[in-house]
């Protein structure tokens, strides 16, 4: 029987324990004992899944332990569980956010291959181009007659020029029969006499020159495209990002050791102290002894009930990780545990609005008070919101306090601060500080009648509590406050990015720290600090912090740091995972310091998106103290912000910067290849022209180095040219540089010239009557060519010229009719029947639906534990019928979270949208945000990484509650 | 008459005779109590079976309303036990209360006057828990202790309720620990102490509204039980079950009506009407034959009057009436 291999297997239910044991369940030796007893009784009876049932009336005391062990098991026993909707849902959560997951991945795949593919398609460009601009020398001087881009028969050539000209750059060429054009008969002059075999970079030189001088900018150009698509890979990677937003370092929390001396036992022991109850009891013995006294005349005698008192306790929270409010918890867990029976509520300043413990229920002070009303009341806090912000007198609302009958208020303000506040406050509340000897004060203070005097704990000299304008100063101050060991213990917590109750007692208890450093006393001299409500050190002062403490003790704290990040990584594509990896990364690097871990470091920064480095200021300042690049010394300050993305040179310099870069490079191979350049002569039209791979030009310089070619072109000149005769082809002028691109030779130099009207080519130093063209004969030959394309761009400008008001105006009039086109056209659409009964999205009804009851989800239990945040995005239909149906999950979060969104979205309340009169069902997206503590949806649409700087550590207040 | 007959109380000076109308013979929704209709969800089931293979008192907390003090007699009821001991918890009860009560005022006035008749015995009254602890003993031994009805009636393991033990001082729970456990009891008064047959170990029923925490070594004592709201379709076979609606109240106006429900359970209400609440509510729809959701004239002030039944306080009626009209 499967059943009976549970009993026997007592290490499956081992694990299940030890799971609810860490999910705060108090598990001892009965538990185990009643499970055995049970397990034998049902012996072999029921199926294991059924066991979920049995099991749970054992364990759980509450209903949350209850939803946990159901949910606990659960998970440890998947394979008896029903395939119930609730399953079925998570599922297609999960499925969705699989696939989305493969399309990302099938996107990576497919852009890595186009990475690939892009350089070798450049290098193959770059060879075509070689190729097309390597000149004729390709061959041997002698046998240019047989080569296909330079043959001797002159005849021909137009007629190749022709079709070249035609088919590829789509140019209109008119041909003549006389077939020599001066340029052609330079060219094509073969030479008599072979020269020797020029080397390769002779041969391919001006291609080299190119490719050398280009390379720069495509490298540039190649990097910018690859960055841009990187960009959009990042983007898209945000998307594929799940929540938690957060991956806090768990730190188990520290043994019990804070609160076990004596003075907290006696504390605990008076606080347990029974108090006097309302009730009188007949004291049976005490009326017969007296009635006997009397003779018998009947003598009642009664005594007061006395019952064990009960605290109602409310404590200042200012965050999730306020360290205060941790102290207090802790302390009074500590006295629950010594059996003293308190119920605790947490407030944010103003104790009219408290919540409670699982930080779910928002709970007016009103309603505690008529539920705890013979509560002893101890507040923890400073009391700052009781008083009016103005007079400094208490605030009118606080009249509630009276209906409790004895109140505390325990203030963390050092006594020897204390001022008109607590004097104030002691007009209603007994004012003891929060120490363990305020506690054992207390209850003496309670006892009896006496007024609390403040005078008697205002001891000690008032240090100055004057405001440090600078960093320095404040760690200078702070030093001489904290004393030695303390303030060792804050600069060891500023090692971390934040502050963490259970951090900062396992950095405190390191044995690296100094012993016995985990004191309430010095726990409050930190937490009197505001640092350590909000959570976080200001990066000036944490620099400064980090700085002053021992090398050796940095160390020590950050591979403790380390050990505990490594143990408890964040789950990969969640948001945290960014965070937790840069944290990591930068421990490791601080840690070790060496090159590798740095470049480890500065990859994981690439691949962040910035704003969330930038919070770490600290980091960066690290960084730059420590990887200067040749460019930083050379930058001042100022110039930095212009060549780095927002002045950190570990984020990369700008595009403008790079692009600089690019141009730098490409002057210096510029200059390179003009020093390599053999004829010193060159000027600056004829290297551009050369840039540009311009075959006349190369011509050119190779003539200017052969002589004897010279002397043989200007043989054939005199012999044959006479220039009125000439007929050039001319080419459209209107798109150069395609015509020059597949003309090699003939029309390019026309066509470049053209444009030009009139001008010529400079000549070259030594050989000027060659190359002279006549003004006239371009004038000429600009006259011969075709005069519509030339025209386009004139009527174009006339267009525009008669039409002042320009190009915009222009397309006015255009438009308009184009709208009406469309109005018609949509007209005609509308008139069609429209079916009403499908769902419609937002934008095509009439009237959208308006919701009159958005019920908020519930921050599960677990996910509070796991400190889960986020959003969970749903889809839902709000059908014509007034019901919330087709719950679609987009973007689900674990432990529960996604059930709770759900559950709230099916609760909406609405009118449903209308559509031309009828009722539709419309689309509708739904966004639950769950903030750690709130569980509720303030309708803010997600913004996973908001400035914390702007907002320090506070979490927003449910906006939709009427208080 | 737009309300045919339902509004007796007029208000305004007229007799019922002046109106044509006479007050009706109260009629009790027995129904309503009936331990046969009752219907324990799963979970509640096997937290009963296992406070039964242990021994253990069983807690159930839950919304008031879902049934925890019908829990005890349904119990009863299907383990042919005799009806639930029930001690209903006050916020001055002792432990001692829960076993027995000593009337020393009445002895001290009848040691006056009566001298002979005032023995002690006679001014102990058994509550709940002495009576299960007697009624599992030998009646030889028992009888003399056990009220007349009872008499004869043992050895028998019978349910016994503790109601809403939340109320009681916070060190009751602490202080009944042992006798829980042990089943025994003994009387300060006269020394006498009584212990149960194990073999016919009281079953005991604490409920709880869970508004204090309850000592973990109690807790640990115990098998707990949280009743949750019961889902729509379970709410409509407990309807069925509980209520023998008239011919007339089709299923279709439940199936309205308990969406109607449901909508008012889920606005932000002080007090959320549980089940308790639907079944009086249903009961009067019945009566009154209205459809939520094909209200006839008139009938719509009508359905505003019944969400009295629904809702507990002025707030929540107006959220209501506000929200659903």
């Amino acid at each position: 029987m499967r059943s009976q291999a549970f009993i026997t297997d007592q290490l499956m239910f081992g694990e299940l324990l030890a799971y609810l044991r860490q999910h705060g369940f108090s598990i001892g030796v009965d538990h185990y004992l009643r499970l055995q007893q049970l397990l034998n009784k049902i012996r072999g009876h029921c199926g294991p899944r059924e066991l979920r049932t049995l099991l749970c009336p054992i364990f759980a005391t509450n209903k949350l332990q209850q939803e946990n062990f159901y949910r606990a098991f659960d998970s440890y026993f998947e394979l008896f569980q029903i395939s119930d909707e609730d399953e079925e849902l998570s599922e297609s959560a999960a499925a969705s956010v699989q696939e989305h997951s493969l399309n990302f991945k099938a996107n990576t795949s497919r852009r890595r291959w186009f990475y690939a593919v892009v350089p070798v398609g450049f290098a193959a460009i770059l060879f075509l181009a070689f190729l097309i601009f390597s000149p004729p020398t390709s061959e041997p001087i002698g046998n240019r007659a047989t080569s296909n881009l330079a043959p001797d028969a002159r005849t021909e050539i137009p007629n190749k020029v022709a079709d070249n000209a035609t088919t590829s750059a789509g140019a209109r060429v008119e041909v003549t029969e006389i077939p020599v054009q001066p340029n052609d008969l330079l060219l094509a002059t073969p030479s008599p006499t072979p020269l020797p075999a020029p080397t390769f970079y002779e041969r391919n030189r001006t291609a080299v020159h190119v490719a050398i001088i280009l390379s720069p900018l495509v490298i540039f150009l190649l990097y910018e495209w690859y960055r841009f698509a990187r960009r959009k890979l990042l983007v898209q990677k945000e998307h594929s990002r799940r929540p938690p937003f957060v991956w806090p370092v768990r730190v188990d929390a520290p043994e019990e050791g804070l609160y076990d001396s004596e003075q907290f036992l006696t504390a605990a022991r008076l606080l347990r102290r029974r108090q006097m109850d309302e009730f009188l009891r007949l004291d049976v013995e005490a009326t017969v002894s007296a009635t006997i006294e009397r003779l018998g005349f009947p003598e009642f005698r009664y005594k007061s009930d006395s019952r064990v008192p009960e605290y109602l306790i409310l404590i200042d929270r200012a965050s999730y990780r306020d360290h205060q409010a941790r102290l207090f918890e802790e302390l009074t867990k500590a006295l629950e545990r010594e059996g003293v029976f308190v119920v605790r509520y947490f407030f944010d300043g103003d104790p009219r609005v408290c919540r409670d413990e699982a930080g779910a229920g928002v709970v007016q002070l009103a309603e505690l008070e008529n539920k705890y009303a013979d509560h002893r009341l101890l507040i923890f806090g400073d009391g700052r919101d009781l008083l009016d912000q103005i007079t400094g007198r208490l605030d009118s609302w606080t009249a509630i306090f009276n209906h409790w009958q004895d109140r505390a208020l325990l203030t963390v303000e050092s006594p020897s601060q204390w001022g008109l506040r607590e004097i104030s406050l002691a007009q209603l509340f007994i004012v003891l500080p929060a120490t363990l000897n305020g506690l054992l004060a207390l209850v003496d203070y309670f006892e009896t009648t006496v007024p609390a005097d403040l005078r008697e704990w205002m001891q000690g000299s008032s240090g100055p509590a004057g405001i440090q304008s600078t960093p320095e100063e404040q760690v200078g101050e702070l030093r001489g406050l904290l004393g030695a060991e303390a303030f060792e213990w804050l600069c060891a917590c500023a090692v971390y990015t934040e502050l963490q109750w259970n951090l900062t007692l396992f950095i405190g208890s390191l044995p690296s720290m100094p012993p016995g450093l985990v004191t309430e006393a010095n726990l409050l001299k930190l937490i009197r600090l505001p640092w350590f409500r909000v959570g976080a050190i200001p990066d000036e002062v944490r620099w400064l912090l980090i700085n002053s403490l021992a090398p050796a003790q940095q160390q020590a704290v950050r591979a403790a740091l380390i050990e505990l990040l490594e143990r408890d990584p964040a789950p990969l594509e969640t948001f945290a995972n960014d965070q937790y990896r840069l944290n990591l990364s930068a421990q490791r690097w601080l840690q070790s310091r060496t090159r590798k871990r740095l470049r480890e470091l500065l990859q994981t920064i690439k691949q962040l998106p910035r704003n969330q480095v930038l919070r770490d200021l600290t980091l960066i300042r690290f960084l730059e103290s420590a990887s200067r690049s040749p460019l930083d010394f050379l930058l001042p300050d100022r110039l930095r912000k212009l060549f780095y993305h927002r002045g950190v040179p570990a984020f990369g310099m700008k595009t403008g910067a790079r692009f600089l870069v690019a141009l730098f490079f490409i002057g210096v191979a510029w200059i390179g290849t003009s020093a390599l350049a053999p004829t010193q002569r060159l000027t600056l039209p004829d290297s551009v022209a050369r840039n540009f791979g311009d075959p006349l030009a190369e011509e050119l310089d190779r003539l200017r180095n052969d002589p004897q070619a010279i002397e043989a072109a200007a043989r054939e000149r005199s012999k044959i040219v006479r220039p009125d005769e000439i007929i050039v082809p001319i080419i459209s002028d209107t798109k150069p540089p395609q015509s020059t691109a597949g003309n090699p030779i003939g029309a390019t130099p026309a066509a470049r010239t053209l444009p030009e009207a009139g001008r010529t080519l400079p000549p070259g130093p030594s050989t000027p009557p060659l190359l002279t063209i006549d003004p006239s004969l371009l004038r000429d030959m600009e006259v011969f060519g075709d005069p519509a394309p030339a025209r386009e761009p004139t009527t174009s400008t006339s267009q525009t010229g008669s039409n002042v008001s320009g190009v915009g105006d222009g397309k006015g009039p255009e438009i308009a009719p184009g709208g009406n086109v469309n109005n018609n056209a949509s007209d005609v659409k509308t008139d069609k029947p429209e079916d009403y009964t499908r769902v419609f999205n937002a934008s095509e009804v009439s009237k959208k639906a308006v919701l009159t009851l958005k019920p908020e989800p519930m921050m599960t239990e677990i996910a509070r534990n796991n400190g889960t945040s986020g959003v969970v995005k749903l889809r839902v239909v709000l059908a014509a019928d007034g019901r919330v149906t087709n719950i679609t999950v987009i973007q689900a979060l674990r432990d529960g979270l996604t059930e709770q969104a759900i559950q709230a979205a099916s609760r909406i309340k609405f009118v449903p949208a209308q559509k031309d009169g009828h009722p539709v069902s419309q689309f509708q997206p739904m966004d639950y945000r769950f903030v750690l503590g709130t569980g509720i949806d303030n309708g803010f649409p997600p913004n996973p990484r908001g400035n914390p700087n702007q907002n320090p550590g506070r979490q927003p207040r449910p906006g939709g509650r009427n208080p | 008459m737009s309300d045919n007959g339902f509004r007796l109380y007029a208000g305004d000076g007229s007799t019922v005779a002046q109106r044509g109308l006479r007050l009706p013979l109260f009629e009790k929704a027995t129904e309503l109590n009936d331990p046969a209709g009752y219907l324990a969800d799963e979970g509640l089931r096997d937290a009963v079976n296992v406070a039964l293979m242990l021994g253990q008192p069983l807690l159930v907390t839950g919304e008031p309303g879902t049934g925890k003090t019908q829990l005890a007699a349904s119990i009863a009821f299907e383990l042919a036990a005799p009806a639930p001991l029930t001690f209903h918890t006050k916020t001055t009860s002792t432990a001692r209360d829960l076993f027995y009560r000593y009337d020393a005022l009445g002895h001290f006035h009848d040691a006056q006057f009566r001298k002979d008749e005032a023995v002690v015995e006679n001014y102990i009254t058994y509550e709940a828990l002495g009576l299960a602890i007697l009624l599992s003993m030998d009646p030889k031994d028992a009888d003399p202790f056990l009220p007349g009805p009872l008499r004869g009636a043992g050895p028998v393991r019978s349910v016994v309720l503790i109601d809403e033990v939340d109320k009681a001082p916070r060190d009751l729970p602490n202080d009944v620990l042992n006798e829980i456990d042990n089943m025994s009891f003994t009387i300060k008064e006269t020394g006498r102490t009584f212990s149960a047959d194990q073999g016919y170990r009281p079953i005991v029923i604490l409920t709880s509204n869970s508004e204090k925490n309850l000592p973990d070594a109690f807790l640990r004592r115990c098998v707990f039980y949280h009743i949750a709201f019961p889902d729509r379709g379970r709410l409509k076979e407990i309807v069925q079950r509980r209520l023998r609606l008239g011919s007339e109240f089709t299923p279709q106006m439940l199936d309205h009506a308990l969406t109607h429900f449901e909508k008012i359970r889920d606005l932000t209400l002080k007090k959320r009407p549980a089940t308790a609440e639907l079944l009086a509510w249903l009961r009067v729809l019945d009566k009154r034959q209205i459809d939520v959701n094909n209200l006839q004239s008139g009938e719509a002030e009508a359905l505003l009057f019944t969400y009295s039944i629904l809702s507990k306080s002025k707030e929540d009626r107006e959220m209501i009436a506000r929200n659903l009209q």
